[in-house]
């Protein structure tokens, strides 16, 4: 199927797609360096409650930023690549994306009902592809994804809603047969 | 810091990072685990991604917005935030983050965001150039800043600077405050 001309009922048979699980160990020390290489100042995300037994900091204290999902968000989002549907006939097709033609075009955090993100724990991200479409002037189309997350702790208890969007660049997208 | 008690719909807060700089883009780098060399190696962002120098990452900026944020909510909570990314921000850009309350319901206030990166170009003096940015020996503005208008002017103590000042992140978010 050509690139750029994929009909928008084929695009539509991915959408739903569930994109992979993605599994990502939270440090205390990492929280605090990304919330320090933002800027942020306030304790709670910044100022572990002092020192172990061990001599070690205690990081029990320090919660996760709210932009602190960027950790993973992104490359849980990579598995858009996985998409794929059988058609009426049994054959197999899957969304071919150049990643390097792709930009990151909008990101959101929801954490309604969340509980806070903590050191020690194992947060598992599953995804969807929540919508596909080309858009765009003649030539210049791009084919934009859109990308739903759920991040949960290892109690399963939600942590984070993350959605994500993206544009893939004309030549970066297409519909191939699985083989 | 915000108290519920004092908000208004229309009231507007201010943040500004000044002069970013390429170590903040590298802490943010490693911090986060991005490290593209799009945002660590000139060599590479010039050469190869053919982009005049290193560009900072989306999620540094929009972590911008996030910190700003805790500090609006201080006890309270941030609920939803987002927004899309557009432009790019890079090395001696100064980013400016406006919030502004569009509704409150409760002790839920819903807010606007919109960031700018304002890029320095030259500052003139008595119809001379007496200092160059980066912006203006690499080329980094083009047609499309001065047909939308993005072009400023202010006078700064060494002379008139020209700048771009430029949206880079709209977006809204959703706040619980505390009294």
């Amino acid at each position: 199927m050509s690139a750029d001309l994929i009909p928008d009922e084929v695009l539509k048979k991915f959408v739903g797609f569930p994109i992979g699980k993605k599994i990502f160990r939270v440090k205390g020390k990492d929280m605090v360096e990304f919330a320090k290489a933002i800027g942020e100042t306030r304790p709670e995300y910044i100022t572990p409650a002092g020192t172990k037994e061990d001599g070690k900091p205690d990081f029990s204290n320090i919660i996760g930023h709210p932009a602190y999902p960027a950790m993973w968000a992104l490359s849980a989002a990579a598995g858009v690549e996985e998409a794929n549907y059988t058609d009426d006939k049994g054959k197999k097709w899957k969304l071919d994306v150049n990643m390097a033609k792709l930009l990151h075009t909008a990101q959101e955090y929801d954490y309604k009902g969340c509980v806070p993100i903590k050191d020690g724990d194992k947060l598992y991200t599953f995804g969807k592809l929540a919508d596909a479409n080309i858009k765009g002037s003649p030539g210049k189309e791009l084919l934009f994804v859109t990308i739903d997350e759920e991040t949960k702790n290892d109690k399963g208890e939600l942590v984070v809603r993350i959605k994500v969007a993206a544009g893939i660049r004309k030549g970066g997208y297409k519909v191939k047969e699985v083989a | 810091m915000v108290k519920l008690s004092e908000v208004k719909v229309g009231q507007e807060f201010v943040d500004v990072v000044k002069n970013i700089t390429r170590e903040q883009i590298t802490k943010y780098g490693n911090a986060s685990g991005d490290r593209n060399p799009i945002h660590m190696d000139e060599k590479f962002a010039t050469d190869v991604a053919g982009l005049k120098g290193v560009i900072a990452h989306g999620l540094l900026w929009m972590g911008f917005v996030g910190k700003f944020l805790t500090q609006l909510v201080d006890n309270g909570k941030i609920i939803k935030w987002g927004g899309q990314f557009r432009g790019q921000v890079r090395p001696g850009d100064d980013v400016e983050t406006k919030v502004k309350v569009t509704k409150i319901e409760g002790n839920k206030v819903s807010v606007e965001i919109n960031q700018f990166s304002s890029t320095p170009i030259k500052v003139e003096k008595g119809g001379q150039v007496v200092k160059k940015f980066e912006a203006e020996e690499k080329g980094w503005v083009d047609e499309k800043d001065v047909k939308e208008g993005n072009i400023k002017t202010k006078e700064v103590p060494e002379g008139t600077l020209t700048y771009r000042y430029r949206l880079s992140f709209p977006g809204t978010a959703i706040l619980e405050l505390a009294n």
